[in-house]
């Protein structure tokens, strides 16, 4: 057999037209042959892989979109209910029956992509909009967003005036931070990749070339992937308390007004360091801090409802009122005003686009009974029925 | 939303073929690193590995109406990425790597070949087992936990010492209470026809 044999047979296997025969000869053929001297496959570029592919599959059938979960038994035994058309759902513990009352004389859009570049010499550019390519020049600094609608800041070198301050000394700093209502995502110099939702900021240095290290700093929810790099850790600081990759991508939560900081591995390992403590986390496990508290606990979490709003809606899951106004508040830029007597045994269960106006969302909580909601100008008024 | 970590393959097929997305999620979390780390040891190549794990699912979506695995779950994602390596070999810049190999078979190991196909099917259940046993423990540990996780019913019964009708009405059971507080919206459901 010569080549062109082999190649017609493997081209019959493919179309399905060879014979039985042929097929026993390259299946077992296929059990048979074995790769001696395999490169090695470590377990962070395995887990790193099945992260990509699982976001790409995600991606194609548009799964995560609009969650479509049938009823599942949990242990408080909650069901999924399907209301109405647009493909809502939202389901809660103690359901009476209602109707939809939710007035509203304004309504409120949704936030879009919007972001403040601080850099080193205090200089700030205000970036918005969707417009590919360069979107800011200015001698040899040039920020460019991609076909996916990732920053990129690049100096272009060559457009340096020799002996120019800019390329001496220490690590230059930017910041990236985004508004109440906004989110933007950058690629730093190294190709790590930080999301930011609304009100948070990564600041970090303009090239890693200076350091042993490559260590940024965040506030507010950032997601971050990072470009692997073994002989340069990545390392993140936030309030109080230093992540650092090992090849990795993950999430942050670490908004003034939570209670609690998030930090949740979605593939690849973290080492969390606060104070004396640290914890080493595996993918789908969660890191809850407290400011003021050394202790680390980590616990399993959904990775999808962390990362909800990275892929453009929000997830709640048992989730209480005011921590879903919380972020409403944040990404619709809005006040809210609760009623004197709150009853905040209330929990929430349900998925929408966080790319409507926040009528449709308030809507969808008002169908389970207990709250109201009243737009006024940029204020959210909560009422009892 | 974990839950579906209890589901058998079986059962995870069944909702899967039903259209639900989290089952098809949860069927690919279990089998991911398996797939991987028998196509990285076929194709010796990250890029392509990636490739053909993503095309072993994308068709398992795309083909979700025509698949008939619910007994076998296993196997057809086995057959399904020996299938994909295999015609993508017959690219001319991947065939190089295989040609040596493949002609020395044809010339002097036609003794291994193996006629009838459920026996081949068997032997690459095996060979892929054999190879996560070859894995440093760690790395199997890892894989152990995302693949086995999940407990049937069978399990838990046994787990928590009761028989599995029990906990199969306590799933019903718990099932129907909801029903029943629910009262109006399952009047909506059934009036949109979706329960």
């Amino acid at each position: 057999m010569n080549d062109r044999e082999l190649k017609d047979l493997l081209l019959k296997y493919g179309n399905n037209t060879a014979t039985e025969d042929e097929k026993s000869l390259l299946e077992s053929w296929y059990l048979h042959h074995q790769e001696s001297e395999l490169p090695d496959y470590t377990l962070d570029e395995r887990l790193q892989d099945a992260a990509a592919v699982r976001e790409n599959l995600k991606r194609q059938f548009r799964i995560g979109r609009l969650i479509s979960l049938p009823l599942r038994i949990s242990a408080a035994a909650c069901v999924l209910i399907l209301l109405g058309l647009g493909g809502f759902y939202l389901v809660r513990n103690n359901v009476t029956k209602n109707e939809l009352t939710a007035t509203t004389h304004h309504d409120i859009p949704p936030g879009q992509n919007k972001a403040v570049l601080a850099l080193a010499n205090g200089q700030k550019i205000y970036i918005t909009g969707i417009k590919k390519g360069i979107i800011y020049r200015q001698g040899a600094l040039q920020v460019t967003r991609n076909n996916n609608g990732v920053l990129a800041y690049t100096i272009n070198k060559s457009l340096i005036a020799p002996g120019n301050a800019d390329n001496q000394g220490p690590a230059k700093y930017n910041t990236l931070s985004t508004p109440r209502g906004g989110q933007s995502s950058i690629t730093l110099a190294d190709g790590t990749v930080a999301y930011l939702d609304a009100q948070s900021s990564v600041r970090f240095p303009v090239d890693f070339s200076k350091s042993k290290e490559r260590r940024v700093e965040v506030t507010g929810q950032v997601y971050f992937d990072v470009r692997h790099n073994a002989s340069k850790p990545f390392r993140v600081d936030v309030k109080g308390q230093t992540i650092e990759d090992i090849g990795t991508v993950f999430n942050i939560n670490a908004y003034d007004d939570e209670p609690v900081i998030k930090t949740t591995l979605i593939s690849g390992g973290i080492k969390i360091t606060r104070g004396n403590s640290t914890a080493t986390l595996r993918p789908g496990q969660q890191a809850i801090t407290v400011a003021d508290k050394t202790n680390i606990r980590v616990k399993e979490t959904d990775t999808e409802e962390v990362t909800a709003w990275k892929n453009g809606y929000f997830l709640f899951n048992n989730e209480k009122l005011e921590s879903i106004m919380r972020k409403i508040s944040r990404w619709y830029d809005v006040d809210i005003v609760y009623p004197q007597d709150q009853n905040t045994n209330v929990e929430y269960w349900g998925s929408i686009t966080r790319y409507d106006n926040v009528s449709k969302v308030l809507k969808m909580l008002e169908i389970t009974g207990d709250v109201k909601f009243r737009i006024e100008g940029k204020k959210i008024f909560i009422e009892k029925k | 939303m974990t839950t579906l970590k209890h589901f058998s393959d079986s059962e995870l097929v069944d909702l899967f073929k039903s259209g639900d997305q989290a089952a098809y999620v949860e069927i690919y979390d279990r089998y991911t690193l398996t797939l991987f780390n028998h196509a990285y040891n076929k194709t010796r190549n990250r890029e392509e590995a990636k490739d053909v794990v993503q095309e072993v699912f994308t068709t398992l979506w795309a083909k979700r109406d025509q698949i008939n695995c619910h007994s076998n779950l296993s196997g057809y994602l086995y057959t399904s990425l020996r299938n994909n390596i295999l015609n993508r070999i017959a690219r001319q810049s991947i065939l190089e790597k295989y040609t040596t190999s493949l002609i020395q078979f044809i010339q002097t190991e036609t003794s291994q070949i193996i006629t009838d196909h459920l026996v081949r099917e068997h032997e690459l259940a095996m060979l892929i087992e054999k190879e996560i046993a070859a894995l440093p423990p760690k790395m199997r540990q890892v894989f152990e936990l995302s693949r086995k996780q999940h407990l049937s019913h069978k399990q838990i019964a046994a787990q928590l010492d009761i028989s599995e009708q029990t906990v199969s009405k306590h799933v019903t059971n718990a099932l129907k209470t909801l029903r029943v507080r629910l009262g109006f919206f399952i009047y909506l459901l059934i009036l949109f026809q979706l329960l």
